[in-house]
């Protein structure tokens, strides 16, 4: 298995990584870069419905809570409520899962094609040799130039484990939401935090060369989650989330604890109200009258995101017509 | 229920916890940080062979029964340095070239490490793969930073350096007054011993991992282009490139024997070509496992390790292979180069982090003896 693994995927990366190297003035570290920015752009259908449904089942959060809150001491009806929410929201718990297990082998066949190219001992650059496909332009090539900018990409950087952990910090907390519920803002802080330190300290034993794809994915992964949330998320002061909460509050709504109070003295078909606790950052950018337009036109739950989307181009024409 | 809530929220902070950790190990323990052990070729001098082992030690072992000198000559148990060229032995003084970029003079004698270079205080070097050349008072030997070193074998102060373009992991061969040595810049570089000056540079078409094989006024040399060349030694002009064009990279050393030279390569083959015109002499002869392991010649054969542990003796009249031992059974492999002294050959067999050295008598086949150097 292992062999196959081997012979399979991770030899494919590696020669592609030698051959582009070749036409990137054998720079081992513009190699990285540039098969980064490919395999993650290879895989932007895959990350974008894995962020979308990771934030569809965020905004679902509240609800989650107010069901477990109310359905505490009965389990088998709390997840009976559950399935019914993900069913009526049009998603599944699985739709965060599932792309990014499917892209899980493709960041393992990359990272271990890095460290194999980077060949930082003799073992590494012996073993590398079986790997390689019989083209000229393969042979030519290698071994490869470990220098980089100021780096030697066999060897440990600080600074880059400091780039590491900052970027991963600021994808971090571009994706973490702001939240009420203290339970989740304890678990968005850890995440926060843990998974920075973690790479960080990681990047600080390990050759800069992986680091940099660490690096280099983080950057990416930020700019996909701009374009996708469109906006900075939990980087910006007024975070999606927040903005949602101001524009209730400024219509003068009920505070987030009586609304659950109401919302769990009344029944699931009269839950009309949760509704402008949580929408989708596209319609909640809208302004402040959205929320109300939204209620009169559906009300319950978030039917999906999709139909969140669609209804909220028909909300846009709807706006203009009354212009 | 406030506890309660704290309980579970402690529970999901710590499943979280785990679960990144366990992952981090899982993903970087497939692949995790890499471990040099070392390959060292075995020194022989009259009573005793001086090999490094994949614990980072230097041991000595005594050449008439295998028995182990009770303490290492370098490193213990709990740390040591990974040791990839062959020590080189000089008198009482044993010279070892280590991953950690020191170079150690150690007394045999008294166990006593007895110079070192870098000297304490100073910079290390980066890693030293290849092994030492020693003459007149000099010893000579190629580092990872591109820089090969000229230093005194008493003091072990530098004489002079020379750079090349990138790593040298090349062991150098000296003839009469230069010295002759590859590096990963793809150039085969000859130089003044005693100055360093460069007499002539050469430009292959990849790296040069070899040590040349300097013989008939020509160097020899096995190159990653997966082609072998020989060039002139007194000016570099190029005399030949061999046709043929391996699989994979000539990473062993060569042999020569009567005019033919003896070509290990990565691919399991030894490539048989004419001296004098690098033409194919006879097919390509299969050993049927990468070939890391540099030959050594004795008397008329050729003996050669394959990677995945069969050792085999080479009839250069015939070209017929004779298995000599095959350790291959016990999972052990073969990479560090083969030695030998008075028809016998040694052997420096590895499995996981343990290595056995194996002395086998070339002419009967007899495994002389064996031993393991794990503490």
């Amino acid at each position: 298995m292992g062999a196959l693994w081997n012979s399979g995927p991770v030899a494919l990366m590696i020669n592609c990584m030698v051959g582009l190297s070749h036409y990137l003035f054998d720079n081992l570290g513009l190699t990285i870069i540039l098969l980064t920015v490919i395999i993650r752009s290879a895989m932007i259908p895959l990350t974008l419905k894995q962020l979308r449904a990771s934030k569809a089942m965020q905004e679902l959060q509240p609800r989650i809570a107010e069901l477990q809150k109310k359905y505490a001491k009965d389990k088998q009806r709390l997840a009976e409520e559950q399935m019914k929410l993900y069913k009526e929201s049009g998603m599944s718990p699985a739709g965060c899962g599932v792309p990014m297990l499917i892209q899980m082998p493709v960041w393992i066949a990359l990272y271990q094609s890095i460290m194999k190219v980077l060949a930082a001992t003799p073992e590494n650059l012996l073993g590398l040799s079986q790997l390689l496909w019989s083209w000229p332009i393969i042979y030519s090539t290698l071994p490869l130039s470990n220098h980089f900018l100021w780096m030697n990409l066999n060897e440990p950087s600080l600074p880059l484990a400091a780039v590491v952990g900052v970027t991963m910090w600021l994808q971090q907390k571009m994706v973490t939401p702001s939240t009420s519920d203290p339970q989740q803002r304890a678990q968005g802080q850890a995440m926060l935090w843990m998974m920075p330190l973690l790479f960080g300290f990681m990047a600080t034993g390990f050759p800069s060369g992986l680091a940099l794809y660490w690096a280099v994915s983080n950057v990416i992964s930020m700019i996909i989650q701009y374009f996708v949330t469109g906006g900075w998320g939990g980087l910006s002061r007024s975070g999606s989330t927040a903005k949602g909460m101001q524009i209730v509050s400024s219509r003068g709504g009920s505070s987030l604890k009586q609304r659950i109070a109401q919302a769990e003295s009344t029944s699931i078909q009269t839950k009309a109200v949760e509704a402008d606790i949580v929408i989708p950052s596209p319609t909640r950018e809208k302004g402040a009258d959205y929320g109300s337009e939204r209620k009169v036109s559906r009300g319950g739950y978030t039917p999906s995101p999709r139909a969140t989307k669609r209804q909220s181009r028909r909300s846009k024409s709807q706006h203009h017509k009354r212009r | 229920m406030r506890i309660r809530g704290n309980t579970r929220l402690l529970g999901r902070i710590l499943f979280l916890v785990v679960t990144l950790v366990v992952g981090g190990v899982a993903l970087t323990g497939c692949y995790g940080k890499p471990q040099p052990k070392g390959w060292s070729g075995v020194a022989i001098t009259d009573d005793t062979l001086f090999v490094g082992s994949a614990d980072g030690r230097l041991v000595g072992i005594n050449r008439s029964d295998g028995s182990l000198w009770p303490d290492s000559l370098l490193g213990d148990s709990t740390s040591g340095v990974a040791i990839y060229g062959t020590p080189a032995v000089v008198g009482d003084l044993v010279y070892v070239g280590g991953y950690d970029g020191k170079i150690y003079a150690i007394d045999a004698i008294s166990r006593l490490s007895r110079n070192r270079y870098p000297s304490e205080g100073e910079k290390n070097h980066k890693p030293i793969i290849g092994g030492i050349a020693v003459s007149g008072g000099k010893l000579y030997l190629g580092n990872s930073d591109g820089r090969l070193y000229a230093l005194d074998t008493t003091t072990l102060n530098k004489e002079w350096e020379f750079k090349a373009g990138d790593r040298i992991w090349s062991t150098p061969a000296l003839s009469g007054g230069t010295l002759y040595v590859g590096s990963f810049d793809k150039s085969l570089y000859a130089l003044n011993t005693a100055d360093g000056s460069k007499r002539w540079e050469f430009k292959a078409g990849g790296a040069i991992l070899a040590t040349p094989l300097v013989a008939n006024n020509t160097v020899y040399v096995g190159c990653f282009d997966r082609h072998v060349y020989a060039v002139n030694a007194d000016d570099g002009s190029l005399k030949w490139r061999s046709e043929i064009e391996a699989d994979k990279w000539f990473w062993a050393n060569l042999a020569l024997y009567n005019n033919v030279i003896y070509a290990p390569c990565l691919d399991g083959k030894v490539y048989l070509l004419d001296a004098e015109t690098g033409s194919e002499i006879a097919g390509a002869i299969e050993l049927g496992s990468p070939i890391s392991s540099s030959p050594v010649v004795v008397g008329d054969k050729i003996i050669l390790a394959s990677q995945e542990g069969k050792v085999y003796s080479l009839d250069t009249g015939n070209y017929r292979l004779t298995l000599l031992i095959d350790i291959g059974d016990e999972e052990q492999k073969i990479d560090s180069p083969l030695s030998t002294s008075e028809g016998v050959v040694y052997i420096h067999a590895q499995k996981s982090g343990e290595d056995t050295i194996y002395a086998v008598d070339v002419g009967t086949g007899v495994t002389q003896w064996k031993v393991s150097l794990k503490k």
